[in-house]
């Protein structure tokens, strides 16, 4: 009972239908790491004979140096000021009434329908305007604007689970107010601020088309620095570049969930 | 204001009301807590009773009218300084400590050294019978045993008052028994002032020194479980507490105190406190306890017969329901002491419903 007869029709379907999905998502970042390994200066698939050289190439190639630290100091910098903006938001938007509340979450989120590469051109035409160099901090407050809604998500959806009681238990015990946010509000909220701050990291750090506009040669980021390289060159360092993405950005996932407790602290009892 | 009255009750409630929009829901509401009295709240859902408890806590202020806590004022005190201790309905233990943690936490609000806040931590945990614990978590602990570390952790600060909010609401039946034997006694041993909230009749009855009974924002009646059981002050505190039979008749005769009442073809008397302006003619409800009435072979100038309904044993008594052919009323419930009425009382078998006592409940007919 419950389980689909695998030999009928219906259940040979549902079984295809499962293996593709999963082969269409493994697929690409497969034949990436496969081809990042050929010898050759080719993107061809498969690679004759396996090499490393990529691997040194995109390592070794300057702008691909820069624009990996130009990002990580942009990623730092915007998920972080997201954050901070968007936790305080989210905590107003949940525990006090006010007048265009509604408005505010909504031009708040808006960076969800507006595309991309309007944000960025947008913000290129007001840093002409005011004639602000295209440095770091225009690249930054872009991206602050294009992670905050998921950084607001994130919190808000952390304080909507969060038992009140909680804080209530703790002003009865004694606890002045920042004593109660420090104590019980923000340890138990913690999970939802850190999920919140990576996901806009990971975000920020692999954004192209508004940074495409915002970001100079001085401060151009890593997807920018790739995409110009492609435009000029077409050999598997790419793909080495992809493998190493893919490997930093596991590792960091991996990391969130082993020594920040991230499955642990989710899996807390939920009061109510 | 600091009148004696006042600095004389643990806590005090003076013409203290609350509306939320245009809903009401406290109406200007007085009630003192005696020193080391536990004071129930009862009532249904909505009654105001919750609200009250905010309000002493300081969760919610008051629109009007002053609450002291022993003798001193605190409508603009906050919550943290109010120096109560509080237990949740979901207990509300902080997820993110170990039981140690939280039971220590109002002490290190407090600032206590540590080593002090160990040995008092201790202490609280033999009062509560849950030693061995101190690491765990609360998601690690049984229902039961969070409830103790909640109760621990509310009295180890030494509250000037305990604030209960339906703690026993989320235990097994077997279980809240047993807990609620042990908090009264626990409460008597410290002596400490208490005011419980509960939507359940008989745990105000079994556990209160005084109760008040609310409903739609107002208390209608502040009284021993005795007092309240036997003399309800109006139609709600009657039908409220405890099981009762509502059944109609009418005023026969009057003397000074006494009414005489034609239920069915019999007669029973009733006090007058509740009928001072009634006259012969009058319909009535009497009001009369399951226990208050017998059962007895059908005859004339028997107040009600009918038919047995169904015979429940119950163990220590039977409860026989009548079906009883009086327009407005369905079966009358019966409480017989002892195991043997069951066999006699079969489905089905007529029977005469006749009063036990003298002296009834009767109110005017509602509406």
């Amino acid at each position: 009972m419950g389980s689909i007869a695998l030999h009928t029709l219906p259940g040979r379907l549902a079984r295809l239908s499962v293996v593709a999905v999963i082969g269409f998502l493994i697929l690409p970042p497969l034949v990436v790491t496969i081809a990042a390994f050929n010898e050759k200066a080719l993107l061809s698939f498969p690679p004759e004979r396996l090499s490393l050289r990529w691997f040194a190439r995109a390592l070794t190639y300057e702008d691909f140096r820069a624009g990996f630290w130009n990002g990580l100091i942009v990623t730092l910098w915007a998920s972080s000021i997201a954050l901070a903006i968007g936790a305080a938001f989210a905590f107003a938007l949940d525990r006090y009434e006010f007048r265009l509340k509604r408005t505010i979450e909504t031009i708040l989120l808006s960076s969800l329908i507006v595309p991309h590469f309007t944000i960025g051109l947008g913000f290129l035409i007001i840093a002409a305007q005011i004639g602000m160099a295209r440095g770091f901090t225009v690249v930054v407050t872009a991206h602050v604007i294009l992670v905050l809604p998921f950084v607001l998500r994130s919190v808000y959806v952390s304080l909507r689970n969060f038992d009140r009681r909680l804080e209530q238990a703790a002003e009865s015990l004694g606890a002045p107010p920042a004593r109660v946010l420090l104590t019980v509000t923000v340890p138990l909220l913690l999970p939802g601020l850190v999920s919140g701050w990576l996901l806009a990291a990971i975000l920020s750090f692999n954004e192209f088309t508004a940074s495409l506009f915002v970001t100079g040669q001085r401060t151009q980021t890593l997807p920018v620095a790739m995409y110009n390289y492609v435009r000029e060159y077409a050999d598997p360092s790419m793909a080495a570049i992809s493998v190493l993405y893919i490997a930093a950005t596991a590792a960091l996932l991996t990391f969130a969930n082993l020594y920040l407790g991230l499955g642990k602290v989710l899996n807390v009892e939920q009061p109510r | 204001m600091s009148s004696s009255r006042a600095s004389s009750s643990a806590v005090s409630l003076n013409a203290v009301s609350k509306s939320f929009g245009a809903i009401a829901a406290l109406k200007a509401t007085s009630l003192d807590i005696r020193p080391g009295e536990l004071m129930t709240l009862l009532g249904p859902s909505g009654c105001g009773k919750t609200t009250l408890l905010n309000i002493v806590a300081g969760f919610l202020s008051a629109d009007a009218g002053d609450v002291a806590i022993e003798g001193q004022r605190v409508n603009d005190v906050p919550t943290f300084q109010r120096q109560i201790g509080m237990m949740f309905q979901s207990y509300a233990l902080f997820p993110h400590m170990t039981v140690e943690a939280n039971v220590g936490y109002g002490l290190k609000m407090r600032g206590m050294p540590r080593a002090d806040i160990h040995r008092r931590v201790q202490d609280a945990l033999v009062l509560v019978k849950l030693q061995g614990l101190e690491a765990r978590k609360p998601s690690q602990l049984s229902g039961g045993q969070q409830q103790r570390i909640a109760l621990a952790r509310a009295l180890v600060i030494e509250p000037k008052v305990l604030l209960l909010d339906e703690p026993f609401s989320a235990l097994d039946k077997s279980l809240r028994g047993s807990m609620q034997i042990e908090l009264k006694d626990i409460q008597r041993k410290l002596g400490i002032a208490t005011i419980f909230v509960t939507h359940d009749q008989s745990e105000a009855l079994s556990l209160s020194d005084r109760l008040a009974v609310m409903s739609e924002g107002v208390i209608r009646q502040v009284g021993t479980p005795h007092e309240v059981y036997a003399d309800p002050a109006d139609r709600f505190v009657a039908s409220f507490i405890g099981d009762v039979n509502v059944i109609p008749g009418v005023i026969e005769s009057l003397d000074d105190g006494r009414a005489t009442i034609r239920v069915g073809n019999g007669h029973v008397g009733a006090s007058r406190t509740h009928l001072a302006d009634a006259a012969p003619g009058t319909p009535v409800d009497v009001f009369v306890r399951p226990e208050q009435i017998t059962l007895a072979a059908p005859r004339e100038e028997i107040p009600l017969t009918g038919k047995v309904h169904a015979s429940v044993f119950q163990g220590g008594h039977t409860d026989v329901l009548v079906d009883v052919g009086v327009e407005g009323m369905s079966t009358v419930l019966v409480r017989l002491a002892g195991p043997a009425h069951v066999a006699r009382w079969a489905k089905g078998a007529p029977v005469g419903v006749v009063f036990a006592v003298d002296t009834v409940l009767a109110f005017p007919k509602s509406g």
